[in-house]
């Protein structure tokens, strides 16, 4: 018998008309449901493991950003902005600096290279900032396009942010230009930059050509090695996709292992059918938050656990994330724990959980060396206490995944805990809401 | 350690370095030691700057 978890509003993936929808358990599994009068109805896969859905969903909290720019509410996801009908404040913001790129992907949520305007001039980058740091910010910085390293400007660009009180600027880069470039790789960093967010998909070129389109193995690992070189910490973003690379997860958590301290974190994206990306998917094709940690479990023969995964509060279904302190024996040394976290009321002062989540990145994806962390500790003999301190906070992994919504899976209620927010025309727009695009390739945004 | 004394002794107590156990880790700490009972403490310095952020840290507070 399918039970409807809860109600909610959606779009139709055609139309892309606000309609009602439901979460619905059928076979042991979760679907988003909706029917669009005119298109019909619509059943998709959210959650591989129905056992799962209810008791990660039980984190979910409410914070509503201090200074929401609009009233309305009947026009969401429509009008964005945020609204006084968001449910989350911000974390992390994209901001887009070009719409240039030096690859022209399969897989491109941003659909990149499509539409080639003049990037903006820092002057413009400027003025959109500055309408946003006093909105509760500063925030974490992604600088994104297009391909950001593409800008010339992009140090003085990153200078700029940093003047302007933002504490964490990140580059999110396919790595072309850092791994054929290292003296510009050095300006990002002595301007300010602290972390290379680097697309990295998976370990064989044949990988790279499904979804970047070219061989590409070679250059990520020579993005990395000037990365070391530069002490400039480096977070893999992985699309995942489920007959592509879904079965390298382990390898990637061995890989990303092996090079740490220079690598801070593996972030996983599920593919989202949104912008540029294969034929529309079916469920069998869906990689869903659960999977993810499924597969982490599995591919890494329970070195790693799901339990080792904490949900962000805000919006549990999400994301997951994990902290792991590299020993001198090799092992792993989990540090987050879901029963642990579970028990902890987060309601009890302190900040928020975006504001806490962005403390933790912007405290955990940068590179930070030995001497930094002597100066808080001092220094201390082997064996120590202050040794294994000082371990801890430069070799560990951060283990983390997001599935976004496409047209098929958007699920307003998620779409309004949002926390990754695109800075578009002075607005802050939540990241799903500004990617979506229809079956017809209409954006909402 | 002469600015500290066992309560109970009235020794004066002397530096140690001692292990101490703390989610399944063993590692060394700097403290001080009465040196006839035994009893072993922390100075608050070594509490506020180690055990206090090691402590958040183990527990990713």
């Amino acid at each position: 018998m399918p039970e409807t978890f809860r109600d909610t509003e959606s779009l139709c993936p055609v139309c892309l008309q606000k309609i009602p929808a439901q979460v619905v358990e059928e076979d042991g599994r979760v679907y988003l449901k909706k029917d669009c009068t005119e298109h019909g109805n619509v059943r998709t896969l959210v959650w591989r493991d129905a056992s799962t859905y209810k008791e990660w969903g039980a984190w979910q909290m409410s914070f509503v950003p201090q200074q929401p720019r609009f009233i309305k509410k009947e026009d969401c996801p429509f009008v964005c902005g945020l609204c006084s009908e968001h449910l989350a404040d911000t974390c992390s913001v994209v901001f887009e600096v070009t719409n240039r790129c030096n690859l022209n992907c399969p897989v491109c949520f941003a659909k990149s290279n499509e539409v080639n305007l003049l990037d903006p001039s820092l002057s413009k980058l400027k003025e959109e900032l500055q309408a946003i740091v006093g909105n509760r910010g500063p925030f974490l910085i992604q600088l994104s396009g297009g391909e950001p390293t593409l800008r010339d400007d992009l140090p003085e660009l990153i200078s700029m942010i940093k003047n302007l009180g933002f504490k964490h600027v990140q580059v999110n880069t396919n790595g072309l230009r850092i791994a054929y470039e290292p003296d510009y790789l050095r300006k990002l960093k002595e301007n300010g930059a602290d972390v290379i967010y680097l697309q990295f998909d998976g370990l064989s070129d044949e990988i790279y050509r499904k979804i970047r389109g070219q061989k590409m193995l070679n250059v990520k690992q020579q993005a990395i090695r000037n990365c070391e070189n530069e002490e400039m910490g480096v977070v893999f973003v992985v699309t995942l996709m489920r007959n592509v690379n879904f079965d390298q997860i382990g390898r990637l958590v061995e890989f990303a292992k092996s090079n740490i301290p220079t690598v801070k974190g593996l972030h996983f994206q599920p593919i989202a059918y949104f912008g540029r990306h294969p034929a529309p998917p079916q469920d069998d094709d869906r990689v869903t938050l659960d999977d993810v940690w499924k597969a982490l479990e599995d591919q890494t023969a329970g070195m790693i656990k799901q339990e080792n995964f904490v949900p962000e509060k805000v919006h549990p279904y999400c994301t997951f994330s994990g902290l792991f302190v590299l020993l001198e024996s090799g092992e792993f040394l989990p540090i987050s724990n879901y029963h642990r976290s579970l028990n902890e009321c987060g309601c009890c002062g302190g900040p928020s959980p975006s504001e806490h989540w962005g403390n933790f990145i912007s405290e955990y994806w940068r590179f930070r060396k030995d001497k930094e962390i002597e100066q808080i500790v001092g220094q201390d003999e082997a064996g120590s206490w202050i040794e294994f301190f000082k371990r801890s906070q430069t070799h560990y992994l951060t283990i983390s995944c997001m599935p976004f919504q496409d047209a098929w899976t958007i699920d307003l209620n998620r779409l309004k805990r949002c926390c990754i927010h695109v800075l578009q025309e002075n607005r802050l727009v939540p990241l799903c809401a500004r990617y979506l695009t229809s079956t017809t390739g209409q954006r909402l945004y | 350690m002469d600015n500290w004394q066992c309560f109970q002794c009235k020794e004066s107590m002397l530096d140690d370095k001692f292990p101490v156990h703390y989610q399944g880790i063993t590692r060394t700490i700097q403290g001080i030691k009465c040196p006839r009972c035994g009893a072993k403490y922390l100075t608050e310095d070594i509490v506020v700057k180690i055990v206090n952020r090691q402590e958040k840290a183990l527990e990713d507070k």
